[in-house]
């Protein structure tokens, strides 16, 4: 592989990072405008999965095969734990577990197959906190 | 169907899946009712009056349903219905259910990121491929 042809890999996964999170959230204001609560948790879960891309992005090594599905289902777990403790308000809400968790599972499509490398890692983790920001922002607006 | 693609996409599915069926759910039409309301409790959740909980409790059995149902019943009434069937006998005019904004919406949103998801998978194959 050449270094172009690696940086235009790298292009593409910071690309495929930003649309999916970015085109997932537009889907959710367009279509359950009103309940800006769901869009705020599947970004929020995407974000924050992301995050936890950014370590295993920028360590040597082959492309994301199998540590995606890990995270995910990490992230996934991690979620539960948060909507069942401190953002448990009225209840425990099924909606906002599945909303997260679903961002989670698109955060691992982003990620996965995809060459590691400094770039993707940096991106991953300032669009974690972009799409984090955004998720609480929209979730609590 | 073993690699973490389609490890991936099934979870996906299988939430898109959760998200409509539980907002569906809400509307009270999969459950057989039989009994007395004995407790209507709503709780305040981000926006209140947009996102509130409504806690219906009918024979012992509390359920979260819609608040267009939630509302149209009152302590004591004694209801029924049928699974699956859309109408809810009440002392008074018999409630028609129906599907929510909400799971309106989720039937509609979910199918189109799971089919994103897909998309991103097939794209993320081939360029990967290149």
């Amino acid at each position: 592989m050449s270094e172009t042809a690696t940086l235009r890999q790298h292009v593409v996964t910071v690309l495929r990072m930003a649309a999916l999170g970015g085109i997932g959230v537009l889907v959710f204001v367009a279509l359950l405008g009103e309940r800006s609560d769901y869009a705020g948790h599947f970004i929020a879960g995407y974000g924050g999965t992301l995050g936890l891309f950014a370590l295993p992005l920028a360590m040597l090594g082959a492309p994301l095969r199998r540590e995606p599905l890990v995270l995910v289902i990490a992230a996934i777990a991690i979620g539960a734990g948060l909507e069942a403790t401190i953002f448990r308000l009225a209840q425990f809400d099924p909606v906002d577990f599945f909303n997260q968790s679903l961002g989670a599972a698109l955060a691992g499509i982003a990620v996965l197959g995809r060459p590691r490398a400094v770039l993707p890692a940096a991106a991953a983790f300032v669009l974690a906190l972009a799409f984090l920001s955004l998720g609480a922002r929209l979730a609590f607006a | 169907m073993r690699s973490p693609r389609a490890h991936l996409l099934i979870l996906a599915v299988l939430l898109a899946a959760g998200n409509v069926a539980w907002t569906f759910m809400r509307s009270g039409v999969p459950f057989a009712l039989e009994g007395t309301v004995e407790r209507i409790e709503v709780r305040r959740e981000k926006h209140p009056g947009l996102d509130d909980v409504h806690l219906v409790t009918i024979g012992g059995r509390t359920l979260q349903l819609d608040a267009d149902v939630a509302g149209a019943l009152h302590e004591g009434d004694h209801v029924s219905k049928q699974a699956w069937s859309w109408r809810l006998s009440t002392p008074r005019e018999p409630v028609r259910l129906g599907l929510s904004n909400d799971a309106r919406g989720m039937l509609v949103t979910m199918p189109l990121l799971v089919l994103l998801g897909w998309m991103a998978l097939r794209w993320g194959a081939r360029s990967s491929a290149q």
